[in-house]
């Protein structure tokens, strides 16, 4: 029996000198932590880049456009059914786009987020302009989302902890001013330009473009102006001559673009423009989705100076009889919802690359629709005078007569017609409705479900796990 | 095993030898009548023997009347016979799995059956290969209570999934039991053929688990794989060949149904649309020369399975051996699929020394598995990170519709209907669905595992009882993915350009255990046990995943036009642990025992790596006692309890960490790298724990041949290990790991037995069973999962509930007309509803239909699962019958929501083309024909849950075992027929009622279990077999 315990003795001092702790840790190998991540210039760039592909985002057109009274669902009937309940406004919370939306804008405000708050602790040159990137892509999230939900929780710190995750409703108000400031401090460090191969930032004119809009939401036209003002002094935007070319590959580079999505292709990756399939006809592989109304059409009656069709109508979309691209003729049985399909996102194409690689952009912020933003803001603080001439810069372009000595009312109304005839299915004709108030957002939508002050249902998910809503 | 050989030769040598002179010959034979060939009859206590010739004949000199002979052969049990002056003494050996019952592996050491107390069940390779399958797991299914098995799908090398005493955790892969292959444990079963296998125990409760502490919680299945035995070198070759049918298919509508029912809907549509869609007709000039297809039947086809074995055992007094190789090769019912497996297996043990025995397993193994996207469609994959496998073929042949032709012309695949007829109204007359034929055969998806899988082992016997014994293992497996898409369809529709992605996955286990035993008895009658131990386990995973475009012949990476990139990963995670047990018994009455285990993992953050499990038990064999002595009908009778505390350390490496990853290219002027955060880590992550309590009765009677094994559990798993469910505006980062919220699994399991031997046969029953009752204690908030097509998640864990509860709205009818419309509570949109739409209950009385209108419908968990098997042999033959059946689960089925939701330009279910509501047919079941109340009419309703109740006549088997094969050296020729899924009791009208997650929730594991995208059914299977030992 000694040799017995002995044995046991020697064999426990084995067990415990191999116990080493050190045997247990293992190092993460092929990823970074945030810790880990944050450490060169060239990551902090890559974590804005990031930034940027989830702002991207390819479901904006059914809140800009299809629940505006420019566009319908479209497509096959069954197909996506459930966006009919977002056009008509009787969608339910637990409705699946609702939750991606929102799970894709938070998606976006978080790694703002994570940007902001971890390029802080870094000492790099580009620091201040990373942030201010992340945050003018925030400031644009949250004026996305209290336009579309209203009061919404405001989170802006990484969501790494129980405080920074669970997050209760903020007013719209308090989201204004949060977004103000996130703007006003991106305009502070942001360039005006970039090179070459940096083309496609956010710019400070962008960014002042940003804060107009802001602005006008919030009908502080004198803010408008100001910050107006800053994107035209450096005089490095105009008017595209060609409308048209403005919804061609090349288009986000155009003197007009003061921010778009941009998409591009090379023989390692394909970042085509989503919208290139959603609304292209279904026998080119498209979905037919976002079917123009006759009600977008029938805007378009006033004719150009030389008595002919507004081009932009054209230019917009494709009508029976009309051409379409590659020497196509539109049928109206390309789209059985309407008879209309969106073209801004499809263009000629010989190679006959697969459409879903087209990289035609989607606009954010184009300078036209400063143009009319300044028009607006004049017309309603001023008074119509010095407002025209902002307008008939743009009717100019589509070959429209100049205005002239319309009163404030008659010119609102001419601007409002004039911003949905030249910013159509660019995602803005829902929420400038609803900007004009009661009377025309329910003549314009004119749907059962709508109520003025309608906001769409924050998603049951969200209403379900964040305790701080409970 | 291995150490009661030893044992055996150990107490042979050392007894002395004496002389004497009386003769004794005899013939021994085994139950079934046939000779007993190379048994050792020795006289007990010497070394003196002999080995039985080819008729079983033996002749031995003993030393006097009074001698014990000892009759011993491989796998029997040992028959003792005093010689009491008899010169003729014919022996019967009793039949092997009685002998395997009595010592059974538990954890690291061998323990005799009886001593036990806690709850195990152990399935012999007897009972195994009375069921030929493909895979370790299925043989399982129905062989032990409280064991549920069901396959993910029925194709060929899908994933099986073991669930021992129900769902221990809503975790994605916290279920699955801790497999221990010969003492080291195993990344995958799909390496091993059943025939490779001696038997298996299952670990089920605490008490039993807890040696395996951190990883014990969903218990153990512990596989002892065959070793050769001293005597004559064994040749076996055992053969199967199978031809493999599908089952009854769902019955379509044909075509001219169909254009009846379109017309039908186009009618009622154009009423109230302003898209006018025309009637097919003569008048309308769209009715052609249709064909009429059954797409079911397209994609289905006869199979063909077969297997072969073989091996060579033996071994002299001190070396035994074992070699194997074995073919499984099984064509799935399916087109494009097919499984076969290779494995070469070698099994050696040798005394070297009297105090010193080694061993080498090994295992090498290479597998193949084509696979079609079979059991969902990609869907949930948007939000739950699941791998999209893309559109289910199987789904797909049910939304074809039957006037589509199969091919063009050309021979192509046919694709978009307004190609084939020539106007784009046909899209939407047919819908321009995926050819599920093409689907099947232009995606080339196949998995290989190559494996290696080895451990040796080395037992020192020391003085005084005290064994060492220590085991080195390695588990290493490279797995292939690769899966091509074809381009193809109208324009290339479908994949735009061709594109193949490889990925190569490396995974390596190293394991090495040292355990100390020792046994001594005070007094006669105080038995004692101790053991301590222990192991230390380090896995590391390497990955390489590629993908390219546009190839053309060469279907290899790097020959493609387009997107070639690389990814590559590793990771590591490692355990150590310190193990010791206690069993003490008297007299072999009462025993009490205790087990502790102090585990290590570096899956944790520091401050929570180190885990104590434990446990304690007792039991008493009252059988034993004096009072019981005279009831010789009770040969058994024995009392078990045991209470433990055990863990789960499933969750991936580096879990405590959050991550950045990269992916999210965006062009500025060139394209940029754009990072994110990829995955949120969570320091304060630890073991999930659960605490059992098992209570249970072993009893026999008449001498054994009836027998019970009752076990009651309690059993409730603590801080699961979950992903959080954080709200939506956390983002699209994947959550972290969170101890969230309890689960109770409690039941009874219950295993009968009846055999009875006869001169010329014999016969056995048995039947297990088990009922179970699954409920969420406790959880932070709900959880919800399995998305469906409708974007509604249709299953929840609540409180309250069984994990995966279905939650949907109530399907309470039709709606007869106008004024039942008016009266009942708000549905949809005002003045969308119409008669003969579906309709929903109002549970909550507010008189609206909305989210609040959801209720609890049952869950896929089985309340009871059970196995019954019926045996006998008489004269050669024998006939086994083999029934598997689950009870009181639910499955939501998918595809009628599609078939008989009235949907896109879908076919339909005959039975909903019978009897859904016309203005005449005032049905109360199927909602009338339209396309613009299919949103109403496919919402997430009970109308499409069904009762997944079956009872199974897995297998029947009739065999014939050939005599007199002896002199031409044959020592046994068994053949057999044999059927699998004959027949199917059950009330489910979907493909399969056996089928458990579909391909969408692969990430959400038990969560979303039990719905059906039109799964690939199990075959029914005839096949012809032989058994040859020569």
């Amino acid at each position: 029996m000694k040799t017995h315990y002995t044995f046991s003795l020697l064999l426990l001092l084995a067990l415990l000198i191999t116990s080493c702790s050190k045997f247990l840790d293992t190092d993460l190998k092929s990823g970074y932590t945030p810790e880990s991540f944050f450490t060169t210039e060239t990551n902090a760039v890559q974590a804005v880049n990031g930034c940027y592909a989830s702002l991207a985002s390819p479901r904006y057109w059914i809140f800009g456009d299809v629940t505006s009274d420019d566009a319908v669902k479209g497509g096959s009937p069954s197909d996506q059914a459930s966006i009919d309940q977002i056009n008509n406004f009787t969608v339910l919370s637990d409705d699946g786009n609702i939750y991606t939306f929102w799970q894709q804008m938070y998606d976006c405000i978080s790694q703002c987020n994570n940007v902001i708050y971890y390029v802080d602790k870094m000492d790099i040159p580009l620091k201040d302009r990373l942030i201010a990137e992340a945050r003018f892509i925030r400031g644009y999230c949250y004026f996305y989302m209290i336009n579309v939900f209203g009061s919404v929780p405001y989170k802006d710190k990484p969501q790494e902890t129980s405080d920074a995750i669970y997050v209760g409703l903020s007013s719209v108000e308090q989201i204004y001013s949060k977004i103000e400031s996130d703007l006003l401090a991106a305009t502070e460090y942001l360039p005006y330009t970039y090179s070459q191969e940096q083309q496609g930032r956010v710019t400070r004119g962008a960014a002042y473009a940003l804060l107009a809009k802001v602005y006008l939401f919030e009908k502080k036209y004198s803010d408008c102006l100001t910050a107006i003002t800053e994107v035209e002094t450096p005089n490095i935007y105009d008017l595209e001559p060609n409308y048209s070319n403005l919804f061609k590959t090349g288009g986000e580079n155009s003197i007009e673009a003061l921010f778009a999505f941009r998409y591009a292709g090379d023989d390692k990756v394909h970042l085509g423009n989503s919208y290139c399939v959603y609304f292209a006809p279904i026998a080119q592989s498209g979905y037919a989705f976002n079917a123009p109304t006759q009600s977008f059409v029938d805007c378009f009656t006033e004719q150009t100076v030389l008595l002919e069709t507004d081009p932009r109508l054209d230019a917009s979309i494709g009508r029976d009889g009309h051409p379409w691209f590659d020497s196509l003729t539109f049928s109206a049985a390309w789209s059985t919802a309407t008879g209309y399909l969106v073209k801004k996102y499809n263009e000629e194409n010989p190679a006959e690359i697969p459409i879903g690689w087209m990289t035609v952009p989607t606009h954010i912020l184009r300078y036209a629709d400063v143009l009319l933003m300044k028009a607006e803001a004049i017309n309603e603080s001023s008074g119509p005078s010095l407002a025209e001439v902002e307008v008939n810069k743009v009717r100019q372009r589509a070959g429209l007569s100049a205005l002239s000595g319309e009163s404030q009312s008659s010119l609102r109304d001419k601007i409002r017609v004039e911003r949905r005839r030249e910013l159509g299915f660019e995602g803005h004709r829902y929420f400038d409705i609803v900007r004009y108030g009661q009377t025309y957002a329910q003549a314009a939508i004119g749907e059962e479900g709508y109520t003025y002050g309608y906001h769409f249902p924050i998603p049951q998910a969200e209403i379900d796990a964040n305790t701080a809503l409970h | 095993m291995k150490r009661k050989i030893l044992f055996l030769f150990l107490t042979l040598s050392a007894t002395l030898f004496c002389f004497g002179q009386h003769n004794v010959t005899g013939v021994v034979k085994f139950p079934d009548g046939t000779t007993a060939v190379g048994v050792n009859v020795r006289i007990k206590g010497t070394q003196t023997g002999v080995v039985t010739d080819v008729q079983g004949k033996y002749s031995l000199q003993v030393p006097d009347t009074s001698s014990v002979l000892t009759f011993s052969f491989m796998g029997a049990k040992t028959v003792e016979e005093p010689v009491n002056g008899k010169t003729v003494i014919n022996i019967e050996m009793k039949s092997s799995t009685e002998e395997m019952e009595q010592v059974v592996v538990v954890g690291y050491a061998a323990q005799k059956r009886n001593d036990i107390s806690g709850s195990i069940s152990v399935v012999s390779s007897k009972d195994m290969m009375r069921v030929p399958t493909p895979s370790v797991e299925q043989a399982l299914q129905g062989q032990a209570a409280g064991v549920n098995v069901t396959a993910a799908t029925g194709a060929p090398g899908a994933p099986i999934a073991v669930r021992i005493r129900g769902v221990g955790s809503i975790s994605s892969s916290g279920n699955d039991p801790l497999y221990i292959i010969d003492g080291i444990p195993a990344e995958s079963m799909r390496s091993l053929s059943p025939n490779d296998i001696e038997n298996i125990t299952i670990l089920k409760d605490a008490s039993s688990a807890a040696i395996y502490g951190s990883r014990a919680n969903n218990g153990i299945v512990l596989i002892t794989t065959k070793q050769g035995v001293t005597g004559k070198a064994k040749v076996e070759y055992n053969m199967q060949i199978g031809l493999q049918t599908h089952g009854k298919l769902i019955d379509l509508i044909n075509t001219k149904q169909f254009i009846e029912l379109y017309n039908e809907a186009t009618l009622a549509d154009n009423a109230t649309s302003s898209v006018k869609r025309p009637l097919i007709n003569e008048a309308s000039g769209y009715l052609r020369d249709f064909g009429d297809v059954n797409w079911l039947e397209e994609i289905f086809r006869p199979a063909l399975m077969h297997t072969h074995e073989f091996s060579v055992s033996g071994g002299t007094e001190k070396v035994r051996y074992l070699v194997s190789a074995s073919y499984f090769s099984q064509d799935g019912i399916v087109v494009n699929t097919n499984f076969n497996r290779f494995s070469l297996r070698s099994n050696i043990t040798a005394d070297v020394k009297k105090w010193l025995t080694v061993g080498l397993n090994v295992l090498a193994s290479s597998s193949f598995e084509k696979r079609i996207p079979s059991s969902g469609d990609g869907l949930a994959s948007k939000a739950n990170g699941n791998v999209s496998e893309g559109g289910s073929v199987i789904r797909y042949a049910m939304f074809m519709n039957p006037a589509r032709p199969v091919f063009n012309p050309d021979g192509s695949y046919a694709d978009s209907p307004s190609e084939v007829f020539g106007d784009p109204m046909y899209n939407t007359f047919f819908d321009n669905s995926y050819n599920p034929l093409g689907l099947a055969n232009m995606t080339d998806m196949s998995d290989r595992l190559n494996s290696f899988v080895g451990s040796s082992n080395i037992l020192v016997k020391l003085p005084h009882n005290i064994t060492i014994k220590g085991v080195v293992g390695i588990d290493y497996g490279t797995m292939t993915t690769r899966r091509f898409n074809n381009a193809w369809g109208t324009n290339n529709r479908i994949g735009s350009i061709n594109s193949m992605n490889v990925g190569i996955d490396n995974s390596l286990a190293i394991t090495s255990n040292v355990t100390l035993n020792h046994n001594f008895t005070i007094a006669d009658k105080h038995n004692f046990n101790y053991f301590a131990g222990t192991e230390i386990i380090s896995q590391n995973w390497k990955s390489l995943g590629g993908s390219d475009g546009e190839l053309g012949d060469i279907h290899y990476l790097g020959f493609g036009q387009t997107e070639d990139n690389v990814s590559q990963g590793e990771s590591d995670a490692r355990l150590m642990s310190f193990f010791a047990s206690f069993n003490y018994n008297f007299d072999r009455k009462y025993y009490i025992s205790a087990l502790i285990r102090e585990d290590g993992s570096s899956r944790f953050s520091k401050g929570n790596r180190w885990g104590t499990f434990y446990s304690v038990s007792a039991s008493w064999n009252m059988e034993k006692e004096n009072f019981m002595k005279d009831i010789t009908a009770i040969s058994k009778f024995k009392w078990r309890v045991g209470w433990g505390s055990i863990g789960n350390q499933n969750v991936e490496p580096y879990s405590a960490m959050s991550k950045y990853g990269n992916g999210r290219y965006y062009p500025f002027g060139t394209i940029e790298q754009g990072y994110y955060m990829t995955s949120l880590g969570n320091t304060n992550l630890k073991w999930e724990t659960s605490n059992q309590l098992n209570v249970g009765i072993d009893m026999e009677f008449l001498d054994g041949s009836l027998g019970a094994n009752i076990d009651y559990f309690y059993k409730v798993t603590d801080n699961m290990i979950v992903q959080a469910s954080y709200p939506p505006s956390a983002g699209l980062v994947s959550f972290p790991y969170i101890n969230n919220g309890s689960v109770l699994n409690t039941g009874v399991d219950l295993e009968l037995f009846y055999r009875k031997h006869y001169k010329k046969g014999s016969f056995e029953i048995k039947l297990n069973g088990g009922y179970l009752h699954n409920e969420v204690l406790s959880l932070l908030a709900p959880i919800e999962s399995g998305m469906v097509d409708i974007g509604l998640y249709a299953t929840r864990c609540v409180v309250g509930r069984p994990v995966g509860s279905f939650y949907l709205y109530e399907f309470e009818g039709i709606f007869q007309d106008n004024l039942e419309i008016m009266t009942h509570a708000t549905q949809g949109p005002s003045g969308t509803i119409k008669p003969g739409d579906a309709k929903y209950k109002d549970q909550n009385d507010d008189n609206v239909i909305d989210e609040k209108d959801r209720v609890y419908q049952g869950s896929a968990i089985p309340k009871f699962s059970a196995g019954l098997t019926l045996s006998g042999e008489y004269a050669g033959f024998d006939l086994n019958i083999f029934f598997q059946g689950a009870f009181g689960q639910k499955i939501y089925v998918q595809f009628f929501h599609d078939a008989e939701g009235f949907y896109r330009g879908f076919p339909t279910t005959v039975r909903y083309y019978e009897e859904h509501w016309t203005p005449e047919n005032h049905s109360n079941t199927m909602p009338r024909a339209a396309w613009s109340a299919s949103q109403n009419h496919r919402a997430g309703t009970t109308r499409f849950l069904q009762d997944g109740s079956y009872v199974r006549l897995k297998n029947i088997q009739l065999g014939y075992t050939i005599p007199g094969l002896k002199k031409a050296h044959i020592e046994r020729l068994r053949i057999y027929l044999s059927a699998s899924n004959l027949f199917t009791i059950t009330k489910y009208t979907g493909l399969d009622p056996e089928m458990t997650v579909s391909a969408n929730s692969t990430s959400e594991g038990d969560r979303a279990n039990g719905i059906d995208w039109g799964t690939y059914p199990n075959a029914i299977t005839y096949s012809f077999g032989l058994n040859l030992t020569f």
